[in-house]
């Protein structure tokens, strides 16, 4: 049985953080559980969709965050127990209601699970949403453990009901995708009705009034932290330097120490509750140390309030108030520089070495020297790409030979998902602009409109079907209702693929596994009054000439190109029965005078150069056999041939 | 010409784009491209050979009028049909093959895009009989006409597109079976308009019906179509000409085995330049044979022609020598001697 559901209170499991995030909240009950897929995230609402029939519990795949978490407060203002869960960028889409929610409360206990991406590995940033807490004023709790991760959820639905507030957990990639050992506890099973008072009634107005009550509910989560066992210090009494963190930091931080071996002069104050601050707590330890160093990432938010906290202190009469490094003062930095970029044990070590003065042993230096020399070699640089049979490189191939054959230097404008690599070489860096979900098509509606400023250059919207019906909608709308022109291409490869192929609004099943009405894309569009044509990318001349003529007329149009992910295609059904092959008796290799055309400007990972044989091959191991690259070779030198059952 | 060589290039509407980017610095598409260096004395030396230089009206051994002798070909070609005639000629006598031509692409989208077509009959020449006054892309199919299809073929082509064959022609290549290219007749132009710009003035007069005929009389751009006869100003289809046009010396066709035009006069007539040893000898047997019929070209119109390549030429090179972008553009130092500006006018013959 999977880990996560089992009914076996102390015993001890390996759980990958989010795991344990998803394992709090079955303890604690959760009634109601919605995300949109993003990495680090996705795995939550994966576990708690498998955990929904076994736990009578309803989880689902949002159309975008902002619904996710009001999908959460709906179920909250009836008093059931409600999570949402997303990655830093979901926060930005759903921060209108956030502010707004924190104003009115719920009565059941309402957790917002963010999982922050610091250095942006999966992610177009590295926004820090613990601003977010500060921004709307609601409690922050931050695990360093996988421990951690399951109580503080856990816990956080107490918390989010004893104040009648949304309550914040934040954790990161190391966090949420590493695994540690976790002892579960009692799961939680509730009998709650969902049903909402006639005197039950949620509106944030008037703002002031509700405001100051807010501040009261956030004043009453900083007396609870206080005594928070997340909370706790560890060092001597009077540190030379006391280590402020919280989250990953915390690692990070304790195996610095352990490094430098100066256990005896550094203490390490781990705070789990990150806002509002546990002021009494921190004065409390802080004023025993000579200097504080503040390890976080990738902002200096706790540095930053914890500079507040200690003036206010000086304000009022306190003494022996510690000066505070970290990334303000230049400290703490990374290859980036300091404030930049995710955080790791050397940065710290670094830092340490700055603030007591110790030096870098020559041995390591020389050691370092010996290293650099070592591996001062051109290594082959590895580019991102699309996978081999990548229903996305035959699209960007057809974008790319209409715009080219259009000539007028029209513009890609690109969005959000797998497709987002067509910023890179393996989509022909045809990607004018990549920024958030939906933007695409906002961006292009804009640009629709700029040919009074003599804007001639034509323009294509790029997005997803999973993006097209998170967050293109206001914008189609918006370019129709404007009357604004460009083609918005919809690369629908059946699946929210970039986040590990779960459904939506398009797949036509829902996350508990459920069937669901599948919505078309162009039907939506054709409602608009958009006209929509429909086309598969594999058909490169069909599809590139639909693409050229859509370009040449001047006015919204809606262009599906549809082929099921590769990956999707082969867990389903597996690799087609037959083999892609280069017939060496037809590729003439340099002599074709294709200056190497498959494997060169078509750039299929699959499709190598075989430099002792001075030829093209194909890796059959990554080929998915495809076969488009059988249309693509000049000579026709690239052939399929179907294996029969004989 | 690069169209047919290369995967890296393509077309549409007339518009020729690279559409993935080659790391050969001189590919093939270089080698052949009428725009590029190109050693003209050499190629006349080649294709022309044991003529005098005549850096007006090209290496040349004759000037004729000349016209189809059928009635039926006159209606369908333009003015003297010649061209038409001496490919009905050649395909019913089996000195040719198929014809490499370009014809109306009758997409109804597209009324006045052409498109290439191998005819070999009759029917499929008076198909593409006509003037297209477009960047027909003939010889995107010549590679694959003379590699597969064709042993004995005749090429129809601007100025340019000769250049660009015998380029090919020399190209050095295996896969290229220079022999089958039996004749190339080359027709006169001052310039051609891309499909896209011609499209956007003159298709919305048309009303989805096909050409019938496009001319150039006076200070006229006229197309007969669906028994309308629309007019545009002359001047302003000029403007649309390529770019490239502007910098072609060549008015004749200089390097075909016989080059056609119009006469500029007598409208059911032709005008023939014949060049090549085995041009005269093509000629030769389809007026014996009565597919066409020739009469002297008038002293007169001999000089306005003339005047009229002169002009071109002296217009191209002040162009060229306008921008150090076309220095590639070279043509030999007698060739450049006899355009000095203090050489005018052109001594008469």
């Amino acid at each position: 049985m999977d880990p996560v559901l089992l009914d076996e209170p102390g015993r001890k499991v390996l759980l990958m953080g989010n795991e344990a995030i998803a394992r709090g909240a079955l303890e604690a009950g959760v009634e109601f559980c919605a995300a949109y897929p993003g990495s680090p995230s996705s795995e939550i609402l994966g576990v708690l969709s498998r955990a929904a029939s076994v736990f009578d519990l309803y989880a689902e795949w949002s159309a975008n965050e902002k619904v996710a978490l009001e999908g959460a407060c709906g179920a909250a203002f009836t008093g059931l127990r409600a999570m949402a869960s997303m990655k830093q960028n979901g926060v930005n889409v759903a921060s209108d209601l956030l502010t707004a929610v924190a104003l009115t409360g719920t009565p059941g206990g309402l957790v917002l699970v963010v999982c922050d991406d610091p250095g942006g590995i999966s992610s177009t940033n590295e926004v820090d949403t613990r601003h977010y807490a500060r921004l709307a004023d609601v409690p922050l709790l931050e695990p360093a453990t996988f421990q951690e991760a399951k109580d503080m959820v856990r816990w956080a639905f107490d918390l989010s009901e004893e104040l009648e507030l949304l309550c914040m957990v934040r954790s990161v990639t190391r966090i949420s995708h590493a695994r540690g050992v976790v002892e579960l506890g009692s799961l939680g099973r509730r009998e709650r009705r969902a049903r909402m008072t006639p005197d039950q009634r949620y509106a944030s107005l008037p703002p002031c009034p509700k405001r100051k009550e807010l501040k009261e509910k956030l004043a009453r989560a900083a007396a609870l932290f206080e005594a928070s066992p997340f909370n706790r210090y560890r060092g001597p009494s009077r540190p030379e330097l006391m280590v402020v963190t919280g989250g990953t930091g915390w690692w990070y931080a304790s195996e610095a120490v352990r490094i430098l071996k100066v256990e005896d002069r550094v203490g390490i104050l781990k705070l789990g509750t990150t806002w509002p601050l546990p002021e009494s707590f921190l004065l409390r330890h802080l004023t025993a140390a000579r200097s504080v160093l503040v390890v976080e990432e990738p902002d200096p938010f706790l540095e930053t309030n914890l500079g507040a906290l200690l003036l206010k202190a000086r304000a009022a009469g306190g003494r022996r108030i510690p000066a505070v490094f970290g990334k303000l003062s230049g400290t703490i930095r990374g290859p980036y520089g300091p404030g930049v970029g995710e955080m790791n044990p050397d940065i710290v070590v670094e830092a340490l070495r700055e603030r007591l003065a110790i030096p870098v042993p020559s041995s390591r230096q020389a050691f370092r020297k010996r290293l650099e020399a070592e591996i001062d070699f051109p290594l082959p640089g590895r580019e991102v790409a699309f996978c081999p049979g990548c229903p996305h490189r035959a699209s960007y191939w057809v974008m790319k030979n209409a715009l080219r054959l259009d000539g007028r230097d029209g513009l890609l404008i690109g969005d959000i998902g797998c497709y987002s690599l067509g910023f890179g070489r393996t989509g022909y860096s045809l990607s004018r602009t990549m920024h958030c979900m939906g933007s695409a098509v906002g961006f292009a509606s804009g640009m629709g409109k700029l040919e009074r400023f003599g804007l001639r250059q034509p323009r294509i919207a790029v997005v997803g079907d999973s993006t097209f019906f998170h967050a293109c909608l206001p914008g189609l709308v918006n370019a129709r209702y404007n009357g604004s022109a460009f083609v918005c291409v919809v690369l629908d490869n059946s699946a929210t693929a970039m986040t590990g192929f779960q459904p939506h609004p398009g797949t036509g099943r829902t996350a508990m596994g459920q069937p669901a009405p599948s919505l078309s894309v162009e039907a939506i569009a054709a409602s608009m009054g958009i006209p929509v044509r429909v086309t598969d990318p594999f058909r490169v001349r069909e599809a590139t000439d639909l693409l050229y003529e859509s370009l040449q007329k001047n006015e919204l149009q809606v262009l599906v190109f549809r082929h099921k992910c590769a990956l999707l295609q082969s867990r389903e059904e597996g690799l087609p029965a037959r083999r892609v092959v280069v017939n060496a008796d037809i590729c003439l290799g340099e002599r074709c005078g294709c200056n190497r055309f498959c494997s060169s400007a078509f750039g299929c990972p699959a499709l190598v150069w075989d430099a002792g044989k001075g030829r093209a091959s194909i890796d059959e191991v990554i080929c998915s056999r495809c076969g488009l690259c059988a249309e693509i070779c000049p000579a026709g030198a690239i052939q399929v041939i179907e294996e029969t059952e004989s | 010409m690069c169209l047919g060589l290369c995967p890296y290039i393509e077309e549409k509407d007339e518009t020729v784009a690279f559409l993935s980017d080659c790391k050969a610095a001189q590919g093939r598409c270089w080698a052949v491209c009428p725009r590029t260096e190109t050693d003209l004395d050499s190629l006349r030396d080649l294709f022309l050979p044991s003529l005098s230089d005549d850096y007006v009206l090209g290496r040349h051994r004759s000037v004729w009028m000349a016209q189809a002798t059928q009635a039926s070909l006159r209606r369908r070609g333009q003015y003297g049909a010649t061209v038409s005639a001496l490919a009905v000629f050649g395909l019913e006598t089996g000195r040719l093959d198929a014809a490499l031509l370009s014809a109306w692409a009758k997409d109804p989208s597209r009324p006045l895009l052409s498109k290439p077509v191998l005819a070999r009959s009759r029917r499929e020449v008076l198909d593409a009989a006509g003037s297209k006054y477009t960047g027909c892309p003939t010889l995107s199919r010549l590679d694959q006409a003379v590699r597969d299809e064709a042993e004995r073929l005749l090429v129809v082509g601007r100025p340019c597109q000769i250049v660009a064959l015998r380029k090919r022609t020399l190209l050095e290549d295996d896969s290229f079976p220079r022999n089958r290219v039996a004749l190339a007749i080359g027709l006169f132009c001052m310039w051609s308009v891309p499909y896209k710009s011609l499209r956007s003035l003159v298709e919305p007069a048309l009303d989805g019906k096909p050409p019938e005929r496009v001319d150039i009389p006076k200070g006229q751009f006229v197309v007969a179509a669906g028994g309308r006869v629309h007019a545009f100003s002359h001047d302003a289809v000029r403007d649309l000409a390529r770019p490239a046009c502007r910098l072609c010396c060549d008015f004749t066709s200089e390097l075909a085995d016989l080059s056609v035009g119009s006469t500029e006069w007598k409208d059911e007539w032709n005008t023939l330049i014949i060049r090549s040893e085995r041009g005269a000898r093509f000629l030769e047997a389809a007026e014996a044979a009565g597919a066409v019929r020739l009469r002297p070209f008038p002293a007169e119109r001999l000089r306005i022609l003339r005047e009229a390549a002169y002009n071109k030429k002296r217009r191209a090179l002040r162009e060229i020598a306008a921008s150090p972008d076309n220095s590639y553009l070279k043509i030999s130092r007698r060739e450049r001697d006899f355009f000095r500006p203090d050489r005018l006018p052109e001594p008469a013959e």
